[in-house]
């Protein structure tokens, strides 16, 4: 009896990593080779390159198999899912309440739009960033248990 | 829930290892379910009862506190 996955293969955690070292090392060149304002343009492209490949790495990394991808692997992933939602919920509703409270006793404050905005397509990187580190730190605080 | 799973393997003469190889899990899970920090699903309980020889219910039982 088995149940379908969604997640990829295992390899595709592999390419993820390879992925985010290669975005990481385009920007890296982007920052030593095209700092002057003649290559502006360049270092533009080169930047748009690296969060695109960035974006697909977390994608990958996120989203794939463990090497052995078992039911207790299955269930702290679940977990880490639900943390994130607790995490993400509480903020939003922090979020609301300090609006809420800054409009009744400061009238004159004026949310910035390009924060917002930052804020809502930071938002899937900040998810999966989250649920992946959460993720792995459970799973790496169970085989520290298991060598105790 | 409790179980027997580590007295088992040691009548046995099996490595964690190798009894995880046997039922399709990681070694950890196998360590987690004999030190009682991880329930296993049914179908895996049912795994390891059949690997073992033995009725689920002679590997694991309920605890008091279940």
């Amino acid at each position: 009896m088995k149940n379908k996955s969604l997640l990829m293969p295992h390899r595709c955690q592999i390419i993820g990593w390879w992925l985010l070292l290669f975005a990481f090392l385009v920007d890296v060149i982007k920052t030593i080779f095209f700092r002057d304002l003649a290559s502006m343009e360049t270092a533009g492209s080169l930047a748009r390159a690296s969060s695109i490949l960035f974006l697909v790495s977390l994608f990958f990394i996120c989203l794939s198999k463990e090497k052995v991808e078992d039911e207790m692997i299955s269930s702290l992933r679940l977990r880490a899912v639900g943390i994130t939602a607790y995490v993400f919920f509480l903020a939003f509703l922090l979020h609301s309440l300090f609006s809420v409270v800054s409009r009744l006793f400061f009238p004159a404050f004026e949310p910035n739009l390009y924060v917002y905005e930052l804020a809502l397509l930071c938002l899937p990187i900040l998810t999966a960033g989250l649920y992946y580190v959460i993720f792995r730190g459970m799973l790496w605080r169970s085989r520290k248990q298991e060598a105790l | 829930m409790k179980n027997t799973v580590k007295v088992e393997r040691a009548i046995l003469d099996i490595t964690q290892q190798q009894l995880a190889d046997a039922i399709g899990v990681s070694r950890n899970t196998v360590n987690s379910i004999e030190s009682g920090r991880y329930v296993p699903s049914t179908v895996l309980a049912l795994k390891i009862a059949r690997h073992f020889g033995k009725p689920t219910d002679a590997i694991f039982q309920l605890d008091e506190n279940d």
